[in-house]
């Protein structure tokens, strides 16, 4: 039986936490991501810019009604990769 | 959370926690419902007084503010934007089945109007009222919405028999019990989420 790798970039609990949130909504603000995940605001920083330079998030900053928002979306990318992920750990866990 | 490297039965049980903390958000305002639960009270009881107060004439067809509504409606949904943390795949397809109710409701009741097909349109109308509060109600298991559904329906018997201008007066409590009082709790239930949020609840 063949191991997959797991993907080091998913493999860390709040990149896993915050890519399983954006997988299953259509976009999320930071705020909503911060909340779910209960991160301090830094650490959920550096690990969403991680993952967009993975390629697996698009993060799009703007202004709504003169309030800044930052809004993430999973990319296709990041969703065959989190399916990927996914599927690894299955085979492990089926040992 | 602390950044560190998890086990594979971590990883599975983070993500199926993760998953369904973004299942269960849910926003919904109750503003919409309001605003077209009053739009259509005071659109059907103004039509009504027209069509049995011999004094009473509007200077315009009533149904026409409904357009008014519809631009208010647009308004509103930019303003509270700023509320809505996370789109959803399920606030998308209500956003899309709202928005073809709406078009539907405009069409019927201008179009209607101006071929003059008569109280008709009025049975068909607590219908088309019913299909997207059916829709709500159903995904997100709100029960005040099913009850006016129910109420729509039976009303729409109603309507198909009466078939005068008290007709007029059955479309407006449809409206009253399938959004009114529907949106009364939204929003009692926003408001509170609101608070929850800023006292970190």
């Amino acid at each position: 039986m063949e191991f997959k790798e797991l993907d080091p970039i998913l493999h860390s609990q709040l990149r896993l936490a915050v890519m399983s949130l954006l997988i299953s909504v259509k976009e999320a603000e930071f705020t909503f991501l911060k909340e779910k995940t209960n991160a301090t605001s830094g650490n959920l920083s550096v690990q969403i810019s991680k993952l967009k330079e993975a390629g697996y998030i698009e993060i799009i900053k703007q202004f709504n009604n003169n309030y800044p928002q930052t809004i993430c979306k999973i990319t296709p990318e990041g969703i065959i990769a989190f399916e990927n992920y996914v599927k690894a750990l299955q085979s492990y866990m089926t040992l | 959370m602390e950044e560190k490297q998890l086990s594979e039965q971590e990883s599975l049980a983070l993500i199926s926690n993760m998953i369904s903390k973004a299942k269960n958000h849910y926003y919904e305002s109750g503003l919409g419902a309001l605003l077209w639960g009053f739009t259509n009270v005071i659109c059907f009881t103004l039509a009504y007084l027209e069509a049995s107060v011999k004094w009473f004439h509007m200077p315009f067809n009533p149904f026409y503010l409904m357009v008014i509504t519809f631009i208010l409606q647009f308004y509103f949904d930019q303003k509270e934007k700023r509320f809505q943390k996370a789109v959803t795949y399920k606030d998308e397809a209500h956003h899309y089945v709202w928005m073809a109710f709406l078009i539907s409701l405009l069409t019927l009741v201008i179009a209607g109007g101006i071929a003059k097909i008569g109280y008709i349109v009025l049975p068909m109308l607590l219908l088309l009222f019913a299909i997207p509060t059916f829709i709500s109600g159903c995904i997100n298991k709100f029960r005040p919405f099913i009850i006016g559904v129910i109420t729509c329906w039976v009303l729409c018997i109603i309507a198909f028999f009466s078939q005068s201008h008290f007709t007029y007066l059955l479309v407006a409590l449809g409206a009253v019990i399938a959004w009114i009082i529907p949106g009364f709790i939204l929003r009692k239930r926003f408001y509170k989420n609101i608070a929850n949020q800023r006292n970190g609840i």
